[in-house]
C-alpha cells in the first residue's frame, strides 16, 4: 500500500473527499472504517481504486497526509498520534470543545514540523475561507460573523442539533462570554433561492477558529438555522435524519466581515450555496494537494491560513463550488 | 413544560421576513483573485 493519503472514518464527507481525490485529482487513497458494514459498502463503491481496511490498516509508512472524518474525540486523539508520527493532518470538526482541544496540539504540531488543520467542512472551513477572502479587502478585520443552514450527513446534523443546546461561544471585546446556545435569533439572507432564514447562536467552532486566525478580532459570533417547529419537537429527542436525505439537501453559509479600510468601517458579505458534503469534500481535496506540495506552514492553524484564500476559492470554483457576494446591503 | 412553553412562543413570535437588503452575485475568477 503506496497511497499518500488515508481518510479515517469514512462517512459522507469522507467519501465524496476520496471520491474528489481518486477521480479529480489521481491521487491514491487509502480509507479506514472501523464499521465492517461500511468497509464492505465502500469497497463496492470504489472497487479497486482505494484500498479499504480498518483504521490501523489504513496508514502506511507511505502516507503523508491524514484526513479525521470520524467523532470528534476520535479525531483530537488520532491527530496527537498521526502529527507525532510526522505526518500532515486535515480534522473535520465543527464543535467548540473538540476545536479547542485540537488547537492546543499546535506545538505537537510545531515540534513535528507538520500542519494541523482544523475544523475543515462546510463551516467552520469553508467560512474560514471565505473570512480570509473577504478580510484581504479590510485594512483592519474586527468583526467575524457566520451563520450556517444545513448539514452534510446524519454525524453533522446530530452535531448541528446537539450545537443549538448548551453554551455558544460569542466574541465581545477581544473575550469570549457564554450565551445559551439557541437563542440570539437573527434573520440572516443565505444565497438564492434560500433567502431569508433564522439563525441562532450555537456551541460552534467558529468563533474560535476566527479569533485564532485574526488573533485582534474584537467580536465574532456563529449562528445556525433551525427548521419551524423544531424548537418544539426538537426537545422530544426523537431520531431524525437531515432534510434531503442521508447525505443533506441544499446548504448554505453567510460569513460576514466587518473592519476599517481607509478609516471607515465596511463590511462584507460572502455565501456559498451547496451541498455541504459535497462543498466539504471539494475543500478537503485541495487542502491535500496543498499539503503535498512543498512549504506548507508548520502549526495548527484553519482552512483559510494554509494558501492565499483567493487561490483556493478559484480552485474550488473549477470543482463547482461558487461563492457569491451580498451587493447591495447596509452592512 | 416551560421549556415547550418557550420553544411554542419562539415560533409564534417569528414574523414575516421583510425583503431582502441587496441581492447575491456570483463571484467569477477575476473577482476572486488575490488583492
Amino acid at each position: 500500500m503506496s497511497a499518500p493519503v488515508a481518510i479515517l472514518g469514512v462517512g459522507v464527507i469522507g467519501g465524496r473527499a476520496a471520491r474528489e481525490l481518486v477521480s479529480g485529482d489521481s491521487i491514491g487513497v487509502a480509507l479506514g472504517s472501523s464499521r465492517e458494514q461500511r468497509r464492505a459498502e465502500l469497497e463496492r463503491a470504489f472497487g479497486s481504486a482505494v484500498s479499504v481496511s480498518d483504521i490501523e490498516g489504513a496508514v502506511s509508512r507511505h502516507t503523508r497526509v491524514v484526513v479525521l472524518s470520524g467523532a470528534g474525540d476520535d479525531q483530537v486523539r488520532l491527530a496527537a498520534r498521526h502529527l507525532a508520527d510526522g505526518r500532515h493532518v486535515i480534522t473535520t470538526v465543527d464543535l467548540h470543545d473538540d476545536a479547542a482541544a485540537l488547537l492546543a496540539l499546535d506545538e505537537t504540531a510545531r515540534a513535528a514540523g507538520r500542519t494541523l488543520l482544523v475544523g475543515c467542512c462546510f463551516s467552520p472551513g469553508l467560512s474560514d475561507l471565505l473570512a480570509a477572502h473577504a478580510g484581504r479587502s479590510f485594512d483592519t478585520v474586527d468583526e467575524v460573523h457566520v451563520a450556517r443552514h444545513g448539514a452534510a450527513g446524519p454525524r453533522c446534523e446530530a452535531h448541528r442539533r446537539g450545537a443549538l443546546v448548551g453554551d455558544a461561544h460569542v466574541l465581545r471585546s477581544g473575550v469570549f462570554e457564554t450565551e445559551r446556545a439557541g437563542g440570539g435569533r437573527e434573520l440572516f439572507w443565505f444565497p438564492d433561492p434560500l433567502g431569508g432564514r433564522d439563525s441562532f447562536l450555537a456551541g460552534t467552532a467558529e468563533p474560535l477558529l476566527a479569533k485564532w486566525a485574526i488573533p485582534t478580532l474584537q467580536r465574532a459570533s456563529a449562528r445556525l438555522t433551525v427548521q419551524p417547529l423544531e424548537h418544539l419537537v426538537g426537545r422530544l429527542d426523537l431520531p431524525r435524519r437531515p432534510p434531503g436525505g442521508s447525505e443533506g439537501g441544499v446548504g448554505a453559509i453567510r460569513v460576514e466581515v466587518r473592519g476599517l479600510l481607509g478609516g471607515s468601517r465596511h463590511s462584507v458579505v460572502l455565501g456559498v450555496l451547496d451541498r455541504p458534503g459535497v462543498a466539504s469534500a471539494a475543500l478537503i481535496a485541495d487542502l491535500v494537494v496543498a499539503l503535498l506540495e512543498p512549504g506548507a506552514p508548520c502549526g495548527a492553524i484553519t482552512a483559510g491560513s494554509l494558501v492565499a484564500p483567493g487561490t483556493l476559492l478559484r480552485s474550488l470554483r473549477r470543482r463547482g463550488v461558487r461563492v457569491a457576494e451580498l451587493v447591495g446591503h447596509s452592512g | 413544560m416551560g421549556a415547550l412553553l418557550a420553544a411554542f412562543l419562539r415560533i409564534r413570535g417569528s414574523r414575516p421576513n421583510p425583503p431582502a437588503p441587496g441581492g447575491w452575485t456570483d463571484l467569477d475568477e477575476d473577482a476572486l483573485a488575490e488583492p
